[in-house]
């Protein structure tokens, strides 16, 4: 990170300027104290010029006293002079070249033998004592010189002469001499005195700049740092506060993939955890999506990570632009939630530092649009029951569709009635599918293809599950869902009726007046049309006539149930009573087939109906040999002349002339139904059938039955 | 709602009483029940759903086959408590089982037990739930389903 020195310029300077003072101390303390050495060799070398200077009189005073006790005793005293001539001279070349470098700077004998560097005296007072010593020294150390220069020996009286003369010019001289080296001494002392004392007040006052300095230093950047913090706290609060409000899910992922250290509050409720910061990513996907999902967005975001890639190009490859999550709840199970993921680079100076994550919890969106996406074939399922239904006779529609609703209650009350065997079973497999039957012939008679096509996918899984070896409960699902289905789309129906009825409520053929129509006659002319379009299919030529209809007033109940067993003997009349119109032609018939249908009130209150064809009547060697091939009978059995046996065989569930089941018959099923209806009513079928010439249907219904149903 | 589908939860329960020492669950014939009239025993346990299919899920058991059951596993304590737990228990294995065969599909919530036949808020009057009878030894339990399409 590039340092902003412009931040930091104060603090820089100050301790630039703390280092500098503390550097000039230190200096000025090292130059004063060596100065200070120097001058304590000068005060030393000073204090001995004092010594060699009474030394030089003691040795003067010492030789001449020697002279005159030899003088008076006679005694060889030259040795002993030698020996104090030497050191006199010895002292005296020692004092001069101390004077010497005392006053011009130089080199003089050292303390410790060896030599020692003088600087020339500075201060005017010992200028001018050097300047007087000069001049008191510069007589007697010519005297001194001649001294050491006369011949001890030879020349006697002469050496005396000058010793007895410069004993009186040192004893003349000598205090003054010694006073002024004093001075010498002393005014060395106070130079180096002064010093000592500039070297405490620059060493007092640099400590006190330095402690000044260092107070600047410390209070005011102590104040720029809490500045700096309160800002920093602040920002951070804001920061906080987005973070702890924002709806999305926010955070940074670094180019190791790893989350940054603050994220936003959301976050935690998203994901169903807290401990998000530092995580890796990867981690963070782990078990709540896909495997695949997962390694898919860790290369994603290592391809946002190269530069060379351009972000829009790559945004379309985003995996988790929507993806459903699953979160692990606390006590094993699941939350699921659909998740928005969207990723923006975060750039520096040119460089991806990060990844910025957004995360917004769409489930709600995504779940709308489900909604929004049934409820769309919703109503495209009901425009087109809508399509279905408008082109059927309105009262007839109602009728059926009345009818529908018992069936279908029966159907459920037929699930609802538990079986334990394989028989029970199949016996409640057979009723369902009697009633369904039923209502695929009313849904086929007036022409409702919907209804009667989901009606035969019924049919087809009952038979399925007829021929099921082994048969449980459970088999028996298929059929429930098939219900539900059938019985929410004529809920549908009556809703768009009752709808359109709301429209229509001043019209005659409305539905809501129909619905509330009672005793009414119904016209059959719907059994005219079911004929002409099964007959059609089989190429056959069909005419119905209806009579006696009219001449009965009939509940809706009484009225449906009616209409319900036409339907059956129609069909059945059509598909296995009347010929194709070649066959009739060659046997002789006119083309067209004629099926006669009576109502007639019988003196004992039953109602009878009455079917009647002028097809081929009953084939007795066809019946048998479907009957053997199902197994319905053995081959040993007579049945000739056993008409009992063979209605009842005709009855059977499981019986059909036909090879291959269709849509209008081949399930041997219809006649078992029409059974079932007049059976459950108390009534009975007789049959008549003369072959070649036709079969009649007799269905008697006591009147009981009717009331009740008329009551119902 | 497919076959398919209600199946899954069939086999929830079913695999539940496979842990029975006689593992004598049978299914009973699948019937169509009004909400406004639900089938309820002395104990429900219920998984409420939402995602494609909305709706609930519920099992509903009466005290004495919870009690005979819990003795078949072993568990002598046939306390209320435990019994339940125990309806709690079988609509938590319905619930995992379709958790892993529907996951994508639906959002299935954590099983609550109550006495007698789910709220309205679970079962909304105007429509119709698939009623699963489960027999097992002498006594019938059910798995009832209301989901809408």
């Amino acid at each position: 990170m590039k340092l902003d020195y412009g931040k930091y310029r104060g603090i820089i300077v100050s301790i630039a300027l703390f280092l500098l003072l503390d550097a000039s101390v230190m200096s000025l303390n090292f130059y004063i104290s060596y100065e200070i050495s120097e001058d304590a060799v000068g005060v030393n070398i000073a204090g001995r010029q004092r010594m060699l200077s009474q030394r030089m009189m003691k040795s003067l005073l010492d030789m001449r006293s020697v002279l005159v006790a030899s003088e008076s005793e006679g005694a060889d005293i030259t040795s002993v002079l030698n020996s104090a001539l030497k050191e006199l001279d010895a002292t005296v070349n020692m004092f001069h070249a101390t004077l010497i470098a005392f006053d011009e700077g130089g080199l003089a004998p050292g303390a410790e033998g060896g030599e020692v560097l003088l600087k020339p005296a500075g201060s005017g007072a010992s200028v001018a004592a050097l300047h007087e010593a000069k001049q008191i020294w510069a007589p007697f150390y010519k005297q001194l010189n001649a001294l050491q220069k006369t011949n001890l020996t030879a020349e006697s009286q002469i050496f005396l002469a000058q010793l007895n003369t410069a004993v009186a010019y040192g004893r003349e001289y000598n205090l003054t001499l010694l006073k002024l080296m004093n001075q010498l001494t002393g005014e060395l002392e106070n130079v180096a005195s002064s010093k000592a004392s500039r070297l405490r007040w620059i060493q007092t006052a640099g400590i006190s700049l330095a402690i000044i300095n260092f107070f600047i230093i410390m209070f005011h950047f102590l104040r720029q740092l809490r500045d700096s913090d309160r800002h920093i706290e602040v920002a951070r609060g804001e920061t906080q506060e987005i973070l702890d409000t924002v709806n999305e899910g926010l955070f940074l992922i670094d180019k190791e993939q790893r989350i940054g250290e603050q994220c936003s509050k959301a976050l935690a409720d998203m994901f169903g955890r807290r401990d998000i910061a530092g995580k890796s990513f990867n981690d963070l996907l782990s078990g709540i999506v896909s495997e695949k999902d997962r390694a898919t967005a860790t290369s994603y975001i290592g391809l946002l990570f190269d530069l060379r890639k351009k972000q829009k190009l790559i945004g379309d490859l985003n995996p988790l632009r929507q993806v459903e999550i699953y979160i692990p709840q606390a006590d094993g199970s699941y939350v699921n939630k659909y998740l928005s993921f969207s990723f923006s680079r975060v750039m520096s100076e040119g460089n991806i530092i990060h990844i910025l994550v957004t995360v917004v919890d769409v489930s709600k969106q995504v779940l709308l649009a489900g909604e929004l996406d049934v409820a769309r074939a919703q109503g495209q399922e009901q425009l087109a029951l809508l399509s279905t239904v408008l082109q059927a006779d309105s009262d007839m529609l109602n009728m059926f569709l009345k009818n529908s609703v018992s069936s279908f209650a029966k159907i459920n009350e037929i699930l609802k009635h538990q079986a334990k065997s394989v028989p029970q079973y199949i016996d409640k497999a057979n009723q369902i599918f009697a009633l369904v039957h039923n209502y695929k012939g009313e849904a086929s008679a007036l022409n409702l293809g919907r209804f009667s096509s989901q009606a035969h996918e019924f049919e087809e899984q009952i038979i399925a599950l007829k021929n099921r070896s082994e048969l449980t409960g459970n088999d028996f699902l298929g059929l429930a869902v098939i219900l539900n289905k059938l019985i929410a789309e004529t809920e549908s129906i009556q809703d768009l009726l009752s709808k359109v009825a709301s429209f229509r409520s001043n019209t005659k053929t409305s539905v809501a007046t129909l619905a509330a129509n009672n005793g009414d006659y119904l016209s059959f002319s719907h059994l005219q049309m079911l004929a002409t379009k099964i007959s059609e299919r089989q190429g056959k030529e069909v005419e119905v006539v209806c009579t006696g209809f009219n001449d009965v007033a009939l509940g809706d109940e009484a009225q449906s149930t009616l209409n319900g067993l036409a339907v059956q003997l129609v069909r059945n009349a059509v598909s296995h009573g009347i010929e194709t119109c070649s066959s009739r032609i060659l046997a002789g018939k006119r083309p067209q087939g004629e099926i006669n249908l009576r109502i007639a009130k019988r003196n004992n209150g039953d109602l009878q109906l009455v079917c009647e064809d002028d097809g081929s009547g009953l084939n007795r060697e066809a019946i048998l040999r479907a009957a053997l091939e199902r197994g319905l009978i053995s081959g040993e059995e007579d049945l000739e002349g056993d008409d009992r046996r063979l209605a009842e065989l005709i009855f059977h569930p499981d019986f059909s002339t036909r090879d291959a089941a269709d849509e209008d018959a081949g399930r041997g099923m219809g006649l078992f139904a029409l059974r079932q209806t007049v059976r459950e009513m108390g009534g009975k079928i007789a049959i008549n059938s003369r072959n070649g010439r036709g079969a009649r249907f007799v269905v008697s219904i006591p009147v009981t039955a009717l009331q009740m149903n008329v009551a119902v | 709602m497919t076959e398919d589908k209600l199946q899954i939860f069939i086999d929830g329960v079913v695999r539940y009483f496979e842990h029975t020492a006689d593992n004598d669950m049978r299914v009973g014939t699948p019937y169509l029940a009004s909400n406004a009239d639900p089938i309820s025993m002395d104990y429900t346990g219920i998984i409420g759903i939402s995602g494609n299919n909305k709706g609930c899920v519920y099992f509903t058991a009466p005290k004495i086959m919870l009690k005979h059951l819990m003795m078949s596993l072993g568990e002598p304590d046939t306390s209320e408590a435990n019994m339940i737990d125990l309806v709690g228990e079988v609509a938590n294995t319905i619930s995992g089982n379709a958790r892993r065969e529907l996951g994508k599909d639906f959002m299935i919530s954590v099983p609550v037990v109550v006495s007698g036949a789910p709220s309205k808020i679970h079962l909304p009057s105007e429509m119709r739930s698939y009623v699963v009878p489960a027999v097992w030894r002498s006594y019938s339990a059910a798995v009832v389903i209301c989901l809408q399409a």
